[in-house]
């Protein structure tokens, strides 16, 4: 019985229903190719042939700066976006300084509610998943750790709307970003 | 008098090296310290779960019972029977049934796991399943990157002099063995003429090290793009400023060294000297220059020489399995595909994955500012091109 378990587990495919985020089909490979170069690595669906293997290697060398670039990019903009916001309205109400870190207080709440408090209520909605498993994938995957012991869209039986994909990896993208900015905030508070 | 001193100059030898070694040892300390007690917490948190047999397994091996109860004698019937219905009765399946938490959560399991976890590679043959596991690993991440990230930091500092000091001994032994051969394709009679030219060809070619300019210093700090435009004036100045203090104490150390009788000056001194150098943490790496291919070959040497040692012990997997595990991991992707059986021997090579995941960490680094400056001279193409027509000569 092991065996079969273990085979099962090392991703032999049968002919069966699975979703399309657990086969080899475009949305499939899109999101793997996803999972890779943001270095989160679920290992739902990983590759198995030789040639599948280099080519891994090559795309996520080549991957991972380029998100990393994105990801800096993003960060900048959303940054500059807040101090924007906090410039005008220390020019619209006449505020002191202080105001700005007020201001940025307030983004940074905002931003964690739209991050990481309210997508596991839509997880919760679309994978039947509790409020705090889905708090645990939220924070599991924007930290990059991915474990892959919960991943979306992998229960066949369950349908997904066709945006959901897209709204999921657009969150991935900037809850990314916003995060790897709140820690280099952080060290740099620390320094 | 010249007697004692010489003791006691080995001992201001030692007490320097101390000071200079500490702050990094005290990082990565604290990092071991972190994981162990991780360890530690995961382990009887973990480990003492309690196993029930639940509902659903008990299903599982019911239905699994029932459909080998059907089978027939005839093997191409039972093999549709087979595939059909062992698929979906697998898709129940859950791997806490078949684990026992107190052997794969045992010290150096857990060890592992919490490894996995701050280093964020996230295998997933581990994962906590208890409520009070997931979010004691939350707040364990939380605290655990940042301070990974530190480390990393800090020691991609050391392996970027190394890496730069490297490279420019290998250009200036380039440049050497081009000199000698124009030397001796002129047949220069003039000595002094070539020395000077030899060393003329030296100091172009080596850019790290040597006092920068002020453009090349803005190339180089990239910290300079994030700022707006008015705070970089203000920051130049500041940096103008910084550097003329660095010179000038560099000028005052020698000076004081002299009458080195007072030790609480030294004391002061070495004190300063380590606090000032914990903001230095990473002005090394940004200053790194090496060509971007180099790196790569340095990448695939590196993971090569482990992936000849690894199916030593891990005998299931070769050559290839092992770079591509290998690879896997150091990126931090970790996908969690390949199994190992003796995770422990993998955790004694931590240092060689530290070390690994800071020249992936470097190599990154140059390809972001690689990409940077491509898409500027796209950019800049693509602008220039917009504007050209659009002149008007006048007539």
């Amino acid at each position: 019985l092991q065996d079969i378990i273990q085979a099962y587990k090392s991703g032999i495919t049968l002919q069966g229903n699975s979703t399309s985020l657990g086969r080899w089909d475009f949305s499939g490979s899109f999101f793997f190719s996803i999972s890779t170069i943001t270095t989160i690595g679920y290992g739902n669906l990983s590759p198995s042939t030789a040639a599948g293997r280099v080519f891994c290697i090559f795309f996520a060398l080549f991957g991972i700066p380029l998100n990393l670039v994105l990801l800096n990019s993003i960060g900048q903009l959303m940054l500059s976006g807040v101090q924007h916001c906090a410039h005008h309205l220390e020019e619209k109400f006449h505020w002191q300084k202080k105001a700005s870190l007020l201001i940025k207080i307030c983004a940074l709440l905002t931003c964690l509610l739209l991050f990481l408090l309210l997508p596991p209520v839509l997880f919760s909605a679309k994978e039947g998943w509790s409020y705090e498993e889905g708090f645990y994938y939220s924070f599991i995957t924007l930290t990059t750790i991915g474990f892959g012991d919960y991943v979306i869209g992998m229960n066949p039986d369950r349908t997904y709307p066709s945006w959901y994909k897209n709204v999921v990896s657009l969150w991935i993208l900037f809850g990314m970003a916003w995060l790897a900015l709140v820690i280099k905030f952080c060290i740099n508070l620390l320094e | 008098m010249a007697l004692t001193s010489q003791p006691l100059q080995g001992k201001k030898r030692c007490k320097k090296i101390f000071w200079a070694v500490f702050p990094h040892a005290c990082f990565i300390l604290s990092l071991v310290i972190y994981a162990f007690l991780g360890a530690l917490m995961f382990s009887h948190i973990e480990g003492n779960r309690k196993v029930n047999s639940s509902e659903g397994y008990r299903n599982f091996l019911q239905g699994l019972w029932s459909i080998s109860k059907n089978l027939s004698d005839n093997m191409t019937e039972n093999e549709e029977v087979f595939k059909e219905k062992i698929y979906n009765l697998l898709g129940t399946f859950e791997q806490e049934w078949f684990v026992d938490p107190k052997k794969i959560w045992n010290f150096f399991g857990s060890l592992f796991f919490c490894c996995t976890v701050f280093t964020t590679v996230g295998y997933g043959n581990t994962y906590p399943i208890t409520r009070t596991g997931k979010y004691l690993c939350m707040l364990y991440a939380l605290f655990g990157i940042p301070l990974m990230f530190l480390v990393l930091t800090d020691m991609g500092d050391i392996l970027a002099t190394v890496l730069s000091k490297c490279y420019n001994e290998f250009r200036k032994l380039q440049s050497k063995i081009l000199a000698s051969k124009l030397c001796s394709v002129f047949m220069c009679k003039k000595e002094s003429e070539t020395k000077s030219r030899r060393s003329l060809l030296m100091k172009s070619k080596v850019v790290i090290n040597e006092p920068l300019s002020i453009v090349e210093v803005l190339k180089s700090q990239s910290a300079f793009k994030r700022k707006p435009i008015q705070y970089r004036n203000a920051e130049i100045f500041e940096m103008l400023i910084a550097r003329e203090k660095e010179y000038t104490k560099l000028s005052r150390t020698k000076s004081i060294e002299r009458w080195s009788s007072c030790p609480e000056l030294e004391r002061g001194k070495t004190m300063m000297s380590v606090i000032e150098n914990f903001d230095k943490i990473g002005k090394e790496l940004e200053k790194l220059d090496v060509p971007i291919l180099l790196m790569i070959l340095v990448i695939f040497v590196y993971i090569s020489c482990a992936a000849a040692i690894l199916p030593k012990w891990e005998t299931n997997l070769d050559f290839q399995e092992a770079f591509y595990f290998c690879f896997i991991t150091l990126t931090t992707i970790g996908f969690g595909d390949t199994q190992l059986q003796h995770p422990r021997f993998f955790l004694f090579l931590s240092l060689y994955i530290i070390i690994g995941m800071e020249i992936v960490f470097i190599a990154f680094k140059l390809g972001q500012d690689r990409l940077i400056v491509f898409y500027k001279k796209v950019i800049s193409f693509c602008g220039e091109k917009k504007i050209a027509p659009k002149k008007i000569y006048p007539k």
